[in-house]
């Protein structure tokens, strides 16, 4: 456990909050919602325009989901309070 | 040498490995616990855990039926990489909190999560069951499904040397035994192994499909050519598909048993943030290309107006590579192989994961005692002695039942999701949640009506559930303050 908790990177949890909305809006960017229907649309990187473009929303969001997940701390012995993120209730106490 | 017999050749060496990894992985235990034989210890390091959690997430489905799906609706089904990621990105709601409950409780399975959170309640243990209950029929559909493949695919990677029937019960048997023997050990390292062989099998087959038609543009332009809808922007319509699947499988799919399991299983919090991190990009090396194999077959296979079933897509491609001959021919094979392997890797994990649901949360035997971990083997080798027959059956339609995995899995969120993070959550209204929106979701779809408006009917249904089991946590609270300030007073 000790080993864990020396290993753990440190958390960040607002510049995870702010990457958790940013991979929100690359999945609502992902759908063409936005684009007029086009038969034929042009050809960027071999690829429909709106499907590249979903793509590299796609893999903006796997590399910022990848370091929110790096920012994410998982402490094994870490106190859980459910239903608090500073552990400042019990569920028991309620019901 | 044909097909079949290369085939051959490569199944026997594929599966005696399997067995060789099952016996190494049975001297590797450490005892005949639930937490030795079902989470192999809680020892899954970084490597292994992120393989055996990549070909878990990876069924048979994905590397035989999306290709189908890619063919059938073209490059609209970019959305299986959103979806697929979105499963990740979801996990940051559930991990966090519930690795470390995991580790302090020792959790084996997830009803040992609701029975920790809502178990002192009135409706704490109805809610353990009917969690348990949805959980199992959704992993005994998913282990039906695996095994119907299993009997396709090694009949197709034969020429028809190992019958269906055979391809079936044969490969169960040997699930059977190298769970059995070394329990989750021996599934995730099988799943490592698999998981590279499903890897590289798909990026050969990608290669040769590139190099082949000159490019992704030549290919594009000729798909522009015979289907033009299949590269057209979307319509309305299918954008709200694409927006529904991907909150459909990301919230779904992180309730699947063998999902927490190597939540649960995983050695420490660093070697579990470390595979997710690495996961999240599996899709694009994945999904995305199972798209693109599914579009290039477009402008490789003439389907006469539509005479080609999707799941033929996959076997026709690689039968056109085999017949190139020498290495493409070995290629065809390794993605055979990878598909099946992909298969077995999701059918040992429903298998496993069955087995601990149905002796802790449905049988109610939560102890930590050896005598639990054999009652869990003997119920999984019972589940799939019982599934066999169904599997056998040619041309039993049970995808309906199949397709309804999702949509009870969904049922489960608010216990997990909204459970883990609100405190005010009741087991009741949790309970009675689940049963109005699994009621109507089950309900919708044996009518045949599977999405509303290209919303999927298990979203609505979770919709209705959320609103049942939120409402009514609000009315609970309300009334047991109401009790508290009259005794007060």
């Amino acid at each position: 456990m000790d080993a864990n908790k020396q290993t753990q990177a440190p958390g960040r949890p607002l510049a995870r909050r702010l990457l958790l909305v940013a991979i929100f809006g690359l999945y609502l960017a992902s759908v063409p919602w936005y684009r007029t229907e086009e038969p034929v649309p042009g050809l960027w990187l071999g690829l429909p325009s709106w499907v590249t473009v979903a793509l590299l929303c796609y893999a903006g969001a796997a590399v910022l989901n990848g370091l929110a997940w790096l920012w994410t701390p998982i402490d094994d012995e870490a106190v859980v309070e459910i239903g608090s993120t500073d552990g400042d209730c019990r569920r028991d106490e309620l019901l | 040498m044909s097909l079949g017999d290369l085939g051959l050749i490569a199944l026997i060496i594929y599966l005696g490995g399997l067995l060789g990894v099952a016996e190494v992985a049975r001297r590797a235990r450490r005892g005949a616990t639930p937490a030795d034989h079902f989470l192999a210890g809680r020892q899954l390091g970084t490597v292994v855990l992120f393989l055996t959690l990549y070909a878990t997430a990876y069924s048979g489905n994905s590397l035989l039926g999306y290709p189908g799906r890619a063919y059938a609706s073209g490059y609209s089904f970019i959305m299986s990489t959103g979806f697929m990621m979105a499963i990740i990105v979801v996990f940051h709601a559930l991990v966090p909190k519930l690795r470390p409950l995991s580790v302090q409780y020792q959790f084996v399975t997830p009803g040992d999560f609701v029975r920790h959170r809502f178990g002192d309640e009135r409706f704490g243990g109805v809610l353990v069951w009917a969690i348990g209950s949805l959980m199992s029929v959704a992993l005994a559909n998913f282990l039906l499904a695996q095994l119907k493949a299993m009997g396709d695919v090694t009949s197709v990677v034969t020429e028809g040397a190992i019958p269906y029937e055979w391809g079936v019960v044969g490969l169960a048997a040997l699930i059977l035994f190298y769970e059995t023997r070394g329990g989750m050990r021996a599934v995730a390292w099988t799943d490592a192994a698999q998981g590279l062989l499903m890897f590289f099998g798909l990026s050969a087959l990608l290669f040769w499909l590139l190099r082949d038609a000159g490019g992704l543009a030549a290919i594009t332009q000729e798909v522009a050519r015979i289907r033009p809808e299949a590269v057209s922007v979307p319509d309305a319509t299918t954008q709200r598909y694409w927006f529904s699947s991907m909150a459909l499988l990301g919230l779904g799919s992180v309730l699947y048993p063998q999902a927490i399991q190597r939540i649960y299983a995983a050695r420490d919090g660093r070697s579990l943030q470390r595979s997710l991190a690495s996961m999240t990009f599996m899709p694009l090396a994945t999904t995305t290309v199972v798209t693109l194999i599914g579009v290039a077959a477009i402008a490789r296979i003439a389907d006469g107006g539509g005479a080609i079933a999707q799941d033929q897509v996959m076997p026709l491609l690689l039968g056109q590579w085999a017949e190139a001959g020498g290495v493409a021919k070995a290629g065809a094979v390794l993605v055979f192989l990878g598909a099946l392997a992909a298969i077995m890797s999701t059918a040992d994990s429903c298998l496993l994961s069955l087995g601990s649901l149905a002796a802790r949360d449905l049988l109610g035997r939560p102890g930590a005692d050896e005598a639990t971990a054999r009652t869990g083997k003997w119920i999984a080798a019972g589940v799939l002695i019982a599934v066999i027959p169904l599997a056998l059956v040619p041309g039993l339609s049970l995808w309906r039942l199949i397709e309804l995995k999702m949509e009870l899995l969904i049922q489960c969120v608010p216990a997990f999701l909204i459970g883990i993070h609100w405190r005010q959550l009741a087991a009741g209204p949790t309970f009675w949640g689940i049963v109005v929106g699994t009621a109507f979701s089950v309900g919708l779809t044996f009518a045949g009506v599977t999405r509303f408006g290209g919303v999927h009917i298990g979203m609505l249904g979770l919709g209705l559930n959320a609103i049942v089991a939120v409402t009514g946590s609000l009315l609970t609270r309300r009334a047991v303050f109401s009790d508290k300030d009259a005794a007060a007073t």
